[in-house]
């Protein structure tokens, strides 16, 4: 792998490399983040075959690296005979799409709340405290199965339930990091210095804030797309024939025994998505940390 | 008269009751002038400040017969209004310089938005300013340090760049807030001195807050001393510290470290602790620590301007008081 030679020889130019490319976390987390984005960016490109297209002929084929596999499907077919790989790369659109769509929709809503109820404070924070514990006492899925059953399901309502339901930790790391900075004399300075409410929300709190947000929404991005692949896996998620990493589990469960890699490749894909993003949140909050910067 | 507050009061509901934490207080600065408001910690020196900037926390009630500033009264100012006067007109400077500074920009960035808050230049036009300021309050390589984030300077570095800040826009007036208190000795006195020839060549007023009375007696022209929420003594700096009237000041200079006291002799100290100010309170509010209280003491105290004398707050006649201090302060004072 080119990737990894880059990173061996990465010692000996270390002073001149910048912060950043420094963070082995970062980079490796980094790497995997931008093959799986371009998977889904590229999928028409790249995918062989059209991942709706069933053939009935070749079901099941195995993987390239059984005796019995061919180059014609190199991660073989499922059960419909639509194409493994193929149906991996559509299905990175749909994790990617689904985790980062969630993650801003959340992000807003919990950040907007979190800030609100940490720099006003007194009844402001009381309510929006309380909605906050009312978010907490709702079981996701349970909402999620509520409002499937009510519209059906489709990649827009587990968008939409996703995103109204995952900002409670954006919400409780805003309203305490607020908290915190808004008796900091640097806010007091600025009041001083004839700055308006907004003015010292955008400018003084909201920038200090940057490195928990990057951080929280990396989490949430995360969450979301194992979220989707639960939901999916139960059949409450994105529908069939979609392709989506989470129902691709759910439609191979059937075939654990015989045909385990219909299961383990899409598992190891999100596994593999979700680690590299807890990879990447962890080192931009190491290296946008304000104190180690230059 | 730039500064003219008369009878301000701050209070401050309490679970356990009103805390009257300023109580009438008044005094005045002109352009080129130095105040000093001179009192122990809660004596309500730096709330009198925020008070002025109209700053106090959301619970405090501030009254005032006058607060007026350049003749423009500050009481039924818009918040609108209040913001464009803070920080153009009128800045402050705050005590605590390793954290007023806000730590994801550079200084420049931050200096520059003070300008652009108040005035409309260009970034360039206020860049410069920035550097020009640098430069006057004694930080070398100006262009370097406007790149760099609060982390990367010292603590009187960052307290230089916090008075650079309060320039920029050319105020009238600077409340500094024991602006030299977190800094070690030999920084104050050279942030002190650049003060004082700042404040000289822009002509501004300064209200100086500190419990320091060696700052006091090199910085001020007028001295207000404050106890427990009231002036208990103003005057010109030489009156009050060649005639202190009060007991509290001639205690607090009784206090101060003398070269010629003897060696290994203890330094002395005013003894109890300042009252609680929460709910009614009556009297003289130093009778508690006082050596010459007396029944009458018990009964609320004016502040009063006998002839021959400066405004003091104490029933004792001035000549007593004078025979007082001679004896706290030995026959220097």
């Amino acid at each position: 792998m080119p990737a990894h030679s880059d990173a061996a020889s990465a010692p000996a130019a270390a002073w001149r490399m910048p912060r950043w490319a420094r963070h082995s976390g970062l980079v490796a987390g980094g790497i995997i983040l931008a093959i799986i984005f371009l998977m889904g960016l590229l999928a028409p490109v790249l995918a062989p075959y059209n991942p709706y297209d069933q053939n009935l002929l070749a079901r099941i084929v195995p993987p390239i690296w059984h005796e019995t596999g061919t180059w014609a499907h190199p991660l073989g077919t499922d059960h419909l005979g639509r194409d493994y790989l193929s149906r991996l790369l559509y299905g990175a659109r749909v994790s990617v799409f689904i985790g980062v769509t969630v993650a801003f929709v959340s992000g807003i809503i919990g950040t907007v709340l979190g800030v609100t109820a940490g720099y006003f404070g007194g009844k402001t924070d009381t309510v929006i405290s309380f909605i906050i514990t009312a978010r907490l006492a709702l079981p996701v899925i349970l909402v999620a199965l509520a409002v499937v059953a009510l519209f059906g399901s489709s990649l827009s309502v587990v968008v939409g339930v996703l995103g109204l339901l995952l900002w409670d930790r954006f919400a409780l790391v805003m309203r305490a990091t607020t908290q915190q900075i808004r008796d900091a004399d640097f806010v007091m300075a600025a009041k001083v210095q004839g700055a308006s409410t907004w003015q010292i929300i955008m400018q003084e709190i909201m920038p200090n804030l940057a490195t928990n947000i990057t951080v929280v929404a990396t989490l949430e991005i995360a969450q979301a797309i194992v979220l989707e692949a639960a939901l999916s896996f139960l059949g409450l998620g994105v529908p069939p024939p979609l392709p989506s990493w989470g129902l691709m589990l759910a439609e191979g469960k059937s075939f654990i025994l015989f045909d385990p890699w219909l299961i383990t490749i899409p598992g190891m894909l999100l596994f593999g998505l979700v680690l590299a993003i807890n990879l990447v949140g962890d080192g931009l909050r190491d290296v946008t940390a304000p104190d180690s910067r230059n | 008269m730039l500064l003219d507050v008369q009878d301000l009061t701050i209070d401050i509901p309490t679970a356990s009751g009103v805390l009257h934490a300023v109580q009438g207080i008044s005094f005045s600065v002109d352009e080129g002038e130095t105040l000093c408001i001179v009192g122990e910690s809660g004596c309500g020196k730096s709330l009198t400040a925020l008070a002025v900037m109209d700053l106090l926390p959301r619970r405090a009630i501030r009254a005032a017969t006058s607060l007026a500033f350049s003749g423009r009264d500050l009481r039924g100012l818009s918040r609108e209004a209040m913001n464009r006067l803070r920080g153009d007109r009128i800045a402050m400077i705050f005590q605590e310089p390793m954290t007023s500074l806000n730590p994801v920009f550079t200084i420049g960035d931050q200096m520059i938005d003070v300008l652009r808050q108040h005035r409309k230049v260009s970034r360039r036009e206020a860049r410069d300013r920035a550097v020009y300021l640098l430069d006057k309050v004694g930080i070398s390589s100006p262009e370097a340090r406007l790149a760099q984030y609060p982390h990367q300077l010292s603590g009187g570095l960052r307290q230089r760049v916090m008075i650079a800040m309060a320039l920029m826009c050319d105020p009238k007036l600077i409340l500094a807030d024991e602006p030299t208190t977190a800094l070690d000795v030999t920084i104050q006195a050279e942030l002190l001195r650049l003060l004082m020839a700042l404040q000289q060549e822009f002509g501004m007023g300064l209200v100086l807050i500190t419990h320091d009375l060696g700052i006091v007696s090199r910085m001020a022209d007028k001295v207000a001393v404050m106890y427990a929420g009231q002036i208990v003594e103003s005057g010109t700096a030489e009156t009050i510290f060649n005639d202190p009237l009060h007991p509290y000041t001639q205690g607090l200079m009784a206090c101060l470290p003398a070269p010629e006291r003897q060696r290994m002799q203890h330094l002395k100290a005013i003894p109890g602790a300042v009252p609680a100010l929460v709910g009614a309170i009556e009297g003289c509010r130093f009778r508690g620590r006082c050596a010459h209280a007396q029944p009458v003491c018990e009964r609320d105290v004016a502040l009063r301007e006998p002839a021959g004398a400066h405004p003091y707050r104490c029933v004792l006649p001035a000549e007593t008081s004078r025979d007082n201090a001679r004896a706290v302060l030995g026959a220097g004072a």
